[in-house]
């Protein structure tokens, strides 16, 4: 854990480096930038509770009834169940495709390997909507616009390079002495894939999977312009209700329950990998 | 961070797990009913309509609605796109998506013999074509605040005044069209005469609170109190009153603009009877009071007898008789050229 | 070796691409959706008119500033959570990754509530006699680049966090030992080795910025056209899906070009000046 290792001597942030006055503002101007960042959020949280069928703030009275109303929640709950199953398909998927293409790519020299390398990251450069679109026309007139599988297949490949990304980190640090030593044991190179290079590359798959999990349930434009009939995403229909009826306030309240599912999550990834080395692993990559 | 700490990994991830299977496992399906795909608009115009005409229609004839969302420009764009493998049986559509629909051919004809009520339906509902007739409708007309505008704008012509500057928005991005022909007429008598509406627009401009943009766009606009007047739909309104946002409907004295919307066959489907059948839900007398409370359509059925506490809401067939229709055919065709104008020349004149 | 995930992406990724940029190669006749043939008309349309040229100005400026205000609050967010001790350094992580997680759709509607002319912050700053009339924060370029940062920030601290970590902190407590202003450790030895994130995390939030769809629809009041918006215009508002598909091909050259010239040019130059 590369995490641990790094030296927490010291207590303040630029402790040593600066006085007093100089760590003040420094405070201050973090506590702005956090500020920044969760109120447009708390906005929307804090205004669920309004007894307003619409959104005002300060909310006006208190009511939890907009996260009672179990009629009004049905749909939000279907495509909740929805995207939880599409997030753990394309997870796995961009599991098994990350796992793959990282240990080639670290492992193996060949002509054109700085092409694959692209093409296998492009998607987290394209534009969402071109991907969206050029997928849109080719599905559909191939008819494969059913179910789940169109949003799947975009979801699997946007995910993937963040896979892609972590285990390669981890395959860098990996000790490639374990894996010949099992071999030359006379253990199957399948066995060993298993109990000795699997084992190893945990963290990495670990963060990618988190990564890519959250990055599926959280995306919008693609499961927007791919969901099939009776197959919406929660993003999707929230975007949906919204720009039919702006924001009420059991769209609110829905967005409160899915940050309390969020919030649980992150716990649970803190838990596990540490939310820190799982995020910067799957967005700046090797380190 | 404390509760972490009691819980070991596995069981954190086990919980994870087990809750996770627990949430995704798909609802089991009961019976055997028909599975019918709608393209429709989402929100509380979907929640209204399955209450209103849905709900009946899936118990009368077994059948299983299942919903696609989105608006009639891009229902219209899937149902192009997957022509030849339609996943839709049925879609909503404006007239100009209908106009669209029957020259690319992905609109199956229906029957209007076999569609219940139809000849108690306004004859400028149906299609000379034989597609499906437009199920309800609404007027375009102004739309204002009654707790900040005191004397609302009686025509088009009045939203230049100079009292109600800074007040008035008109539609952006997907709009903008139908307000050039609606000002062109109000201006020349004529939609053709775009130039001048063109002019009208750009010199209005400068003194507009906005643009709006989706309807949800309209109405958050209309209660954060950044505009108190626009150029709206009377359906639209009353759906945003139901909220409590106080806005009411003013028809122009030059008349509105009749805005019909139908449930349409898709090319290729096989269940055409069942989107004849739906038709004539939409046209149930006993139903279309519930329409015209919630989503402000005036009925379709000429039979249909309102409480007149509803009727008082909505616009009176008066007041309809001396609608008019927008020249769809002019839009579809000049829209192009219209869009680039309009983002080119209006759009910056716009202080917002 | 890479057959398999190779035709995967080939057929997920790069057909469905190449399949709209070729669309984008036709011209549909008048009132029709697809287009036949092969013609420059769409390109040459767009890459003449004043409209779209500047349309492609807009979308840079605000994929520019976007990136800029990210860096600005990225940055030293960065460089908190680096040094920070361990449970506050949770927290920050934490409120960082946060919006990531929340739907991009909330956030907007939550910018309306703040940023509107009698949203929260305006109110705040009239009660207080700071302004006259209402700063007109939304519905305009601001309110774009100001939702486009915020949704983006994550990105870019995580970037460089990335590069930062590596930094030996011996290092700098030696230059502070010697006697360095600490505002000089920073410049001097913290920033020059986090170049390299820094850059990255910059190219990657203009990149996303770029081709963000839902945040300039929803904060931008019809008054700002970006690309991407005016190609959805393209498609939903006048069914032109040939000149919809040419917009789209337009942005797709930029985004691969500015991420060509990054790999080619700024990286190397970074990588030789962290190596002095």
């Amino acid at each position: 854990m590369s995490d641990t290792a790094i030296p927490q001597i010291r207590s303040g942030p630029l402790d040593g480096l600066i006085g007093p006055v100089g760590r003040a503002i420094w405070g201050a101007l973090i506590l702005a930038i956090c500020v920044f960042i969760l109120a447009p959020i708390l906005v929307v949280l804090v205004a669920s509770v309004s007894r307003t069928p619409y959104l005002t703030f300060p909310p006006s009275g208190f009511t939890l009834r907009w996260f009672t109303d179990l009629v009004e929640l049905r749909d939000y709950f279907a495509a909740f169940q929805f995207s939880l199953l599409v997030a753990a398909l394309a997870t796995a998927m961009s599991l098994a495709i990350g796992l793959w293409v990282a240990l080639v790519l670290t492992r193996r020299d060949f002509p054109g390997k700085a092409a694959l390398s692209a093409l296998f990251m492009s998607p987290i450069i394209l534009p969402e909507l071109a991907l969206a679109l050029g997928l849109l026309q080719y599905l559909s007139q191939i008819g494969a616009v059913r179910g789940m599988l169109p949003t799947l297949l975009a979801h699997s490949v946007v995910c993937a390079p963040y896979v892609i990304r972590t285990v390669q980190a981890s395959a860098l640090r990996l000790d490639r002495n374990l894996e010949d030593s099992a071999l030359s044991l006379g253990a199957k190179p399948a066995r060993v894939l298993w109990d000795v290079t699997l084992p190893l590359l945990k963290p990495g798959l670990l963060s990618g999977g988190i990564m890519a999990f959250v990055i599926s349930f959280d995306n919008v434009t693609i499961s927007l312009f791919l969901a099939a009939p009776g197959a919406t995403t929660l993003p999707a229909l929230l975007f949906n209700q919204a720009s039919e009826t702006g924001l009420n306030t059991t769209l609110a309240a829905v967005c409160a329950m899915l940050t309390a599912f969020m919030l649980l999550l992150m716990l649970v990834v803190e838990r596990l990998v540490g939310l820190e080395r799982m995020a910067t692993s799957a967005v700046a990559g090797k380190r | 961070m404390s509760l972490s700490r009691t819980l070991t990994r596995r069981q954190t991830l086990l919980a994870g797990l087990a809750s996770g299977v627990m949430l995704a496992r798909p609802r089991i399906a009961s019976a055997a009913p028909t599975e019918f795909v709608m393209g429709v608009n989402g929100g509380a115009a979907y929640r209204n309509l399955y209450n209103n005409v849905l709900r009946h229609f899936e118990a009368r004839h077994n059948a299983k609605v299942v919903p696609v969302f989105g608006s009639g420009s891009e229902l219209l764009n899937r149902v192009l796109a997957e022509r030849s493998r339609p996943t839709m049986d049925c879609f909503v559509t404006f007239q100009g998506a209908w106009l669209v629909g029957k020259a690319e051919g992905v609109l199956e004809k229906v029957d209007y013999n076999k569609i219940p009520h139809i000849d108690d339906v306004h004859d400028f509902l149906k299609d000379p074509d034989g597609y499906a007739p437009f199920v309800n409708f609404g007027a375009w007309g102004i739309v204002y605040n009654k707790d900040t505008v005191r004397t609302p704008p009686r025509s088009f012509k009045a939203l230049w005044d100079r009292a109600y500057d800074r007040k008035v928005m008109l539609g952006g991005v997907y709009h903008w069209q139908i307000h050039l022909a609606a000002f062109a007429y109000a201006w020349t008598g004529d939609q053709k005469n775009i130039d001048v509406a063109f002019d009208k627009v750009k010199e209005l401009a400068p003194r507009l609170a906005g643009l709006y943009g989706l309807s949800s766009d309209t109405q958050s606009k209309f209660q954060q109190g950044i505009a108190d007047i626009a150029p709206w739909y009377s359906y639209t309104a009353q759906r945003v009153r139901q909220l409590g946002v106080p806005v009411a409907f003013q028809m122009p004295e030059e008349g509105g603009f009749l805005y019909p919307s139908a449930y349409h066959a898709v090319k290729g489907t096989q269940k055409v009877e069942l989107v004849e059948k739906l038709i004539g839900t939409f046209y149930d007398p006993e139903l279309q009071p519930g329409l015209a409370r919630e989503d402000g359509f005036i009925p379709s059925n000429k039979k249909t007898v309102l409480p007149a506490a509803v009727a008082a809401e909505l616009p009176t067939m008066e007041e309809v008789q001396r609608c008019h229709h927008w020249d769809w055919a002019l839009i579809n065709r000049d829209e192009g050229a219209w869009l680039n104008r309009w983002n080119a020349e209006v759009r910056r004149l716009v202080r917002g | 070796m890479l057959g398999l995930p190779t035709a995967y992406f080939l057929l997920i990724v790069a057909y469905p691409l190449a399949n709209l940029v070729r669309m984008g190669f036709s011209r549909p006749e008048r009132g029709r959706v697809f287009g036949e043939g092969v013609s420059l008309a769409n390109y040459v349309e767009i890459l003449t008119s004043e409209l779209y040229l500047e349309t492609l100005l807009v979308t840079f400026r605000i994929g520019l500033l976007s990136a800029l205000c990210a860096l600005a609050l990225g940055l030293p967010l960065a460089l908190y959570i680096r040094r920070a001790p361990p449970v506050l350094r949770s927290v920050i992580v934490f409120i960082t990754i946060a919006p990531i997680l929340i739907s991009i759709v909330v956030r907007a509607y939550g910018w309306m509530v703040l940023l509107s002319n009698r949203g929260v912050v305006n109110s705040a700053l009239m009660n207080l006699g700071m302004i006259d009339r209402p700063l007109r924060l939304i519905f305009n370029e601001t309110g774009v680049v100001i939702g486009t940062a915020h949704v983006l920030l994550p990105f870019m601290v995580l970037a460089i966090l990335g590069s930062v970590q590596t930094i030996d902190r011996a290092l700098e407590d030696a230059a502070a030992s010697l006697g360095a202003r600490p505002w000089r450790v920073v410049f001097d030895v913290v920033l020059p080795l986090a170049l390299p994130g820094i850059a990255a995390g910059t190219v990657l939030v203009f990149i996303l910025a770029v081709g963000s769809f839902v945040t300039p629809v929803l904060l931008g009041g019809q008054l700002v056209l970006t690309l991407p918006m005016a190609a959805m215009q393209q498609f939903n508002s006048t069914f032109n899906w040939a000149f919809g598909s040419a917009l789209v091909g337009v942005l797709l050259v930029a985004v691969m070009a500015t991420t060509l010239l990054f790999d080619r040019v700024l990286k190397r130059r970074l990588a030789r000046l962290a190596a002095r």
